[in-house]
């Protein structure tokens, strides 16, 4: 057949069936819009960190890093110029501070500073930053950071009046800074969206009381010299330093949103599973009509190939329109609902904020729908293997087309038993194969539909023949097995909905659940925190002087202890270091415990020499609670026992917890990150907060909080972090509910000549309205039920994924009241929107039986 | 032409008992010449017909069209019989929802890679012939039984087939306009020399036959129908 006859064939379908095209379309759509806009946030967060960090770099390849935030001699720049094969090297500082500009508006910032030497780099970002820029005092700042303090970039173009002021908080101490530019993409490309502070190295070494020190230094090498020189600075480090790639920092982030990645694309791909599913039962309301369509061709002698071309051609022609508006909408949800950086990597590297679609997010998603539709689009093509048409369809029973007969429910049932026998059994031998695992559960989920469906027919046939006044109920059950495709079609789009949410809302919920417990643990070791603002893990260190001493005097304070902590860059992580004191009641926060609880951890990290560490550093170095890990310290390696192994407490790139004379002695410093007090039993918690913030004084950039407000902060701050979960959650039950009514109300509509038949044999309105009730019912209640089975499951197999592969505390709970309320929401929304073309349908005019 | 001989086909009932819808029958039909089939429903006449288009296999006994055995023909060749040699009518018309008039009755021609606007000027005149001239843009849902009927003869002619397999082509015809469709297709076997195994109930129809089978529990034997000898409506077909 040519190609303008299919196109012809297509378009003439098309007009006549739009609504079930649209149906189809529209599922394809929402899959591939997710799975698109999912990878582009992800992937943005880590493309824009990118061009910051090789912008700054510019042609430098190699970096000798600081282990810590107090940096290095800065006399080390001169021997790292004279190393042979060094062509040019430029020091960096860096700090991670806080920014407070107009009406009280704050934002967590890297302050970092550079000599003129850096823009010898030719580095993309700083080319058109002048020397004078880099010597003046002041600090300026990416129009988004400017956009985050509320200053306009006009102002400082009509160079009005004096420079505007703001707040700049670092290591304990608030400055208040001239801003001397604010710098667009023109001038600084992508770091316009970040947020940072740029300032003169000399001017920042004044104000953080770092004098002659550096945090990195970026080296050049002489071509074909790099090796020489990485083997020069590692002697020059003498295990100290870190020496590494110029832009390590791209491979640390994305070793850090890998797991938060993963665990939004394990969302996005139960998502991505719901939707292609919901439009292959979109497609399944069809096959009854392609069925018969390829019967009528082929008894008019068309042949097996031009059939299949035909059909393939009508789902490739969908495929295409409904991918293509489903990457427009993927698009737009990227640049606009899931267009969030997580706040909590803020902290650790520089983030910037564009969207960056990336072309094989574009080819993945655009290709994964038009497949999915062939897929969807091909169950009528098994008949063409049978060898005579008229019997593909004329010989069955009831409508043609519409057959299942009850051979083929338990094969199918006993193959999506041995599906997800096989799938969850890959689990054995496979522990990661859980999206394997639950690809399997949704497909196993639709197989065993058409047997639970029969039952629940069963079911309401003996119930209405014990009970004579429902004979509406048995009208309705015999409607029902005469359009058994459609009827079960719309029972799998029910069930594959109430999968999707049940799996999406009830892991979302653990999850949020499981980090709010281990914040709450971990900051329930002192009453009350004295932390750098927006410090929200309490790693930005500060000089603590006399401090803890003034504030254990305070009356109502019982203890003041400095809590000590960073992060540290170690075998391609930035680990979380966390180091209490031995005397903070519980070190460590036992629901976070994975492996070595026997080891009674607690009591060996108090004796010193032990550390706990996140059970993926574990496995990725090979060790178990017993072993030795050796730690690449500012001091230098360093060895300690393992306790235990922990979840990830919150941190997606893993935490190592130690005690406070372990860290002094390894890290070489007294600086705290933050204080921890103990308030006296009976003392007025809020009064003992007002005198210590009295005691810190006006100049103090610290914020003093309650153990519950750090607890909240923090869940606010994972929140936030796991927004892109919530969205696509709440996305996906709005789909599943919209997907349900209209799936449900086409298949009334078509159903139309059907009522009015009814209604020349004598029904009224009423007992119409009744009939469709219960088949609405009849078929939503039996896809939620078999949905709401495997969704239990498959939540289990969801937290089992987020703990194993992503490392996140999730602990399995059977949320029954939550899951309830998810079946609940999506089915009443389903019969809400279902009401009006049940409405309107059941009062079909008697006359359309008599027309047909 | 078309040669059957001791051709059985067995379905199996509701009850599990062995319906004989078509028993044993022999048949040879001729080019040119125009076979009637009557009998009661059930007696499997509608099943010798699908025999014949290679719809279906017999189970016993063989089936022959110019000397080629149709039951052992792969699924591309029967395919390709049924389009180029023979021209089907069918008595539930099998016509495509979503198509109007013009492109169901030019299928066949579509299938065979004739374009579009080709193939819709090729079914036209066979639509005019039909009576169905200003119809042709109609899709089946706003055609009357008999103007479905009509539809479903040109595209069985359009091919111009060597033999026609009709199952009651008059059926939802008036008595006027089966006659002129009934003399269409006796003209058709004379001029094309195609040959014609006709079901039917129309005393009209047989009187176009050359021979006329009574079919009755799946067998045949040769007989006119029970409402008396037909009209010759055959010799009164103009030219």
């Amino acid at each position: 057949m040519r190609l303008s006859s299919l196109l012809y064939f297509y378009g003439r379908r098309l007009r006549r069936r739009p609504v079930q095209e649209l149906l189809a379309g529209l599922g394809i759509a929402i899959g591939v819009a997710l799975v698109l806009a999912v990878q582009v946030a992800n992937s943005s967060i880590t493309d824009a960190s990118t061009s910051i960090v090789r912008g700054i770099a510019g042609t430098a390849t190699l970096q000798l890093r600081s282990r810590d935030s107090n940096g290095f001699d800065e006399a080390l720049l001169a021997k790292v110029h004279h190393l042979p094969g060094v062509a040019r090297a430029a020091p960096i500082l860096e700090q991670g501070a806080t920014l407070v500009g107009r009406s009280d508006r704050s934002v967590a910032v890297d302050l970092a500073s550079a000599a003129p030497a850096l823009l010898r780099l030719d580095g993309g970002i700083v080319r058109n930053i002048s020397v004078h820029d880099l010597t003046s005092p002041g600090v300026m700042l990416p129009t988004a950071t400017a956009a985050a303090l509320g200053l306009s970039p006009a102002a400082f173009q009509a160079g009005e009046g004096a420079a505007p002021r703001v707040t700049l908080n670092v290591r304990g101490q608030a400055h208040s800074v001239p801003v001397l530019a604010v710098l667009g993409p023109e001038s600084i490309g992508a770091l316009s969206n970040a947020m940072a502070a740029i300032s003169p190295i000399w001017w920042e070494q004044k104000i953080t009381g770092l004098g002659s020190r550096d945090t990195r230094i970026l080296v050049k090498t002489e071509p074909g010299r790099q090796a020489q020189v990485e083997s020069e600075l590692r002697t020059l480090a003498a295990g100290r330093l870190t020496v590494a790639p110029a832009d390590q920092d791209v491979a640390l982030l994305k070793q850090a949103v890998t797991p938060n990645t993963e665990a939004t694309g394990f969302f996005a791909l139960v998502s991505a599973i719901v939707g292609f599913l919901l439009a292959f039962n979109a497609m399944l309301l069809t096959v009854p009509e392609r069925r018969r369509m390829i019967a009528d061709l082929r008894i008019q002698g068309l042949r097996p190939r031009q059939l299949a071309t035909m059909l393939l051609f009508q789902a490739l022609c969908l495929g295409v329109m409904a991918s293509l508006v489903g990457l427009v909408a993927g698009d737009v949800l990227s640049r606009t609902i899931f267009h969030t950086t997580p706040s909590y990597l803020a902290t650790a590297f520089p983030l910037g904020t564009q969207t960056v679609v990336g072309l094989s997010a574009v080819l993945i998603s655009f290709a994964g729908g038009v497949i999915a539709t062939c897929l969807a689009a091909a169950p009528p093509l098994f008949d063409l293997r049978r060898s005579r048409a008229v019997d593909a369809v004329y010989s069955e029973d009831e409508e043609p087309g519409q057959a299942l007969d009850h051979r083929a429910q338990v094969r199918l049932f006993l193959v999506g038993v041995i599906v997800m026998l096989a799938t969850n059994g890959l689990l054995i031998f496979w522990p990661s194969g859980i999206v394997v695992a639950t690809i399997g559960l949704a497909l196993g989920t639709l197989l065993a539909i058409p047997l639970a469906f029969r039952l629940a027919l069963r079911l309401a046939e003996r119930l209405a023949s014990l009970t004579p006044r429902l004979n509406t109920l048995a009208v309705a059950v015999r409607a029902l097995r005469a359009t058994t495709i459609r009827s079960l079609a719309l029972a799998a789009t029910g069930a594959i909905a109430v999968f999707g949410c049940v799996v999406a809302e009830d892991s979302h919920y653990d999850l949020l659940h499981g980090l709010y417990s281990d914040y709450s643990e971990y900051v329930s070791t002192a009453n009350l925190w004295v932390v750098n603002s927006h410090d929200d893990l309490a790693t930005v260190s500060f000089p603590t002087g006399t401090l803890p001493a003034r504030i254990a005097s305070i009356p109502g304070v019982s203890s003041a202890r400095a809590y000590q902590g960073g992060f540290l860059d170690f075998a391609g992580r930035r680990v979380w270091v966390i180091a209490r004191d031995a005397s903070t009641r519980g070190i460590i926060p036992v629901s976070q415990l994975e492996e070595g609880a026997s080891f009674t951890p607690e009591t060996r990290l108090r004796e010193g020499g032990w550390i706990t560490v996140s059970q993926q550093i574990a496995t990725a170095h090979h060790v178990r609670p017993g072993d030795m890990l050796t730690l690449p310290t500012p001091t230098g390696p360093t060895a300690f026992h393992i306790a235990a192994t922990t979840t990830n407490l919150g941190w997606t790139s893993g935490a190592i917890i130690l005690n406070s004379a372990d860290y002094r002695k390894a890290w070489g410093t007294t600086d705290a990150s933050a204080l921890e007090i103990d308030t006296r039993p009976g003392a007025n918690v809020e009064s003992v907060k007002r005198a210590v913030q009295q005691t810190l004084g006006p100049n103090a950039a610290f914020k003093v909080q309650s153990s519950g407000e750090r607890a909240a902060q923090a869940d606010a701050l994972a929140r936030q972090g796991l927004s892109r979960m919530s969205q696509i959650s709440l996305m996906l039950m709005i789909a599943a509910a919209l997907a349900m009514a209209a799936a449900m109300g086409a298949g009334i509509w078509q159903r139309r000549s059907t009522l009015a038949s009814l209604r020349i044999q004598g029904f009224s309105v009423g007992q119409l309205r009744a009939i469709l009730a219960y088949e609405s019912l009849l078929v939503l209640g039996t896809g939620a039920l078999a949905g709401a089975v495997s969704g239990v499951y498959g939540h289990l197999l969801s937290d089992r994924f987020l703990r194993l592969t992503t490392g996140f505390p999730a602990p399995f709970a059977i949320a029954g009241a939550h899951t309830v309320q998810t079946i609940l929401v999506i089915v009443f929304a389903a019969l809400l929107a279902l009401a009006i073309p049940g409405y309107v349908a059941s009062g079909v005019s008697p006359q359309l039986a008599l027309e047909r | 032409m078309l040669e059957l001989e001791g051709v059985v086909k067995h379905y199996s009932g509701p009850g599990g008992e062995v319906v004989r819808a078509v028993d044993g029958i022999s048949l040879s039909i001729r080019a040119g010449e125009i076979v009637a089939l009557h009998g009661p429903s059930g007696s499997g006449k509608s099943t010798l017909l699908m025999l014949a288009a290679a719809l279906m296999k017999p189970d016993a006994g063989r089936m022959r069209f110019e000397g080629v055995d149709l039951t052992l023909m792969s699924a591309n060749v029967t395919a390709d019989y049924q389009r180029e040699q023979i021209g089907f009518i069918y008595q539930s018309f099998h016509l495509m929802a979503e198509v109007p008039a013009v492109e169901n009755a030019a299928i066949k021609l579509l299938a065979n890679r004739v374009p579009l606007k080709q193939a819709r000027r090729a079914a036209v005149p066979w639509l005019e012939r039909v009576g169905l001239g200003k119809r042709l843009d109609h899709t089946p849902d706003r055609l009357s039984g008999g103007e479905r009927q009509r539809v479903a003869i040109a595209r069985a002619l359009i091919s111009e087939p060597r033999l026609i397999l009709a199952d009651e082509p008059t059926g939802s015809l008036d008595t006027r306009r089966g006659g002129e469709i009934l003399a269409l297709l006796a003209d058709i076997c004379d001029q094309q020399k195609a040959a014609m195994l006709l079901v039917t109930h129309d005393s009209q129809a047989t009187a176009i036959a050359d021979r006329v089978y009574a079919m009755r529990d799946g067998k045949l034997a040769l007989g006119e129908m029970d409402s008396g000898p037909p009209e010759p409506l055959r010799q009164r077909v103009p030219g």
